[in-house]
């Protein structure tokens, strides 16, 4: 968020320095250009699993149209397959009979996946304190980033994308043990 | 077979020419509507005194009770706003939020300001509650027309509002010059 940004800020810094012996023996130098590859190749070809279940998927449809072309980035096509997705945008309110299927469509994805909760419904409830609906996808399956509005504008889901880039860029997946 | 083939492709190499539809976005961007709803922020006085009392008029209009707030009394020597009260803690959940605007309608005192900021993404659930030190703008930032007062030709600050705190200080003084009176009176 910029504004917390300017003011010193930043909540998308989440890996710190590890300081044990350990882990600085597993983050190997014989790794790092591994891992930087790997790190490269992953957020540049996030592929979404669209799972549209409210107003939102219109903003997110129109991310995905020729005036905000998500494709420049390379989160190229949807992939309404969750197999041969990566990323799994969860846009719109998810009701408790939707969400077995939510759960089981994050199970089906291949690792390594993430997840975008966009919108107030997906993120936490929103306008709907009620019985039907799940208050946040985060009590199904693990959320990466949180995208405000309701519904978010284009840009602002392709702001969530490139935070989660950069989220992706700070991790640290290859290792000798 | 040629002839719709030719047909076709005029209009695809037309478009290499026009203008390019797409929004390069994090380097360019579209304008947004005069009136468009985004971030909330708490606006300050000239003299850099909050403009919030902590009326709770936005909290009690909110659809989605995104608003927390818990006012408290002012020092009459070191006001941190010109009423009677501020707010002590102004807490606003995203998660919640539908940047419907009633709360910026509902504001008297044009505390309440809606910005065209919308990049909002948040890793945790917990960065979606916003506090009152990251919504309070730095003393001496210009006062935002809210899209409330579109079409108003005053500026900010030009309606009547509650109490000063001069009235306030007044108030006290005639109280204490007018000495205890009789309870039944």
């Amino acid at each position: 968020m910029i504004r917390l940004e300017k003011k010193g800020r930043n909540p998308f810094i989440v890996y710190g320095e590890e300081k044990s012996i350990e882990e600085q023996l597993r983050r190997n130098i014989l790794l790092t250009t591994v891992d930087a590859m790997l790190k490269w190749s992953r957020r540049n070809s996030l592929w979404p699993l669209p799972l549209g279940l409210a107003c939102c998927a219109i903003e997110m449809m129109g991310a995905f149209f020729a005036r905000y072309d998500m494709a420049r980035f390379g989160f190229e096509v949807f992939r309404f397959s969750p197999r041969q997705a990566d990323l799994m945008i969860v846009a719109g309110t998810v009701t408790r009979k939707m969400a077995p299927i939510v759960k089981r469509l994050y199970d089906q994805m291949s690792e390594p996946k993430w997840v975008i909760a966009m919108g107030a419904c997906a993120m936490a409830g929103g306008p709907y304190n009620s019985y039907a609906v799940v208050q946040g996808v985060d009590n199904l399956i693990p959320v990466d980033v949180y995208v405000p509005g309701c519904p978010p504008r284009p840009e602002s889901l392709i702001y969530g994308i490139m935070k989660l880039r950069e989220k992706i860029k700070q991790e640290r997946e290859a290792k000798i043990l | 077979m040629i002839g719709p083939l030719i047909k076709g492709l005029t209009i695809t190499f037309k478009y290499i020419f026009k203008k390019k539809f797409t929004v390069q976005y994090p380097e360019e961007r579209r304008e947004l509507p005069p009136r468009a709803k985004w971030l909330h922020i708490l606006q300050r006085h000239e003299d850099g005194k909050e403009r919030c009392v902590a009326c709770m008029l936005c909290a009690s209009a909110c659809p989605t009770e995104a608003i927390y707030i818990v006012g408290e009394e002012n020092d009459l020597e070191n006001p941190i706003s010109h009423g009677e009260r501020y707010a002590k803690v102004w807490d606003l959940d995203l998660g919640r939020c539908m940047f419907c605007g009633y709360c910026v309608e509902a504001c008297p005192e044009e505390a309440l300001a809606m910005t065209d900021e919308y990049e909002l993404a948040v890793p945790t659930r917990k960065d979606l509650v916003l506090h009152k030190e990251d919504l309070l703008v730095e003393p001496g930032t210009p006062p935002v027309k809210t899209w409330l007062g579109f079409y108003r030709k005053e500026p900010i600050g030009a309606m009547p509002v509650t109490r000063p705190m001069e009235v306030h200080v007044e108030y006290e003084e005639y109280l204490k010059r007018r000495g205890p009176r009789e309870a039944h009176e």
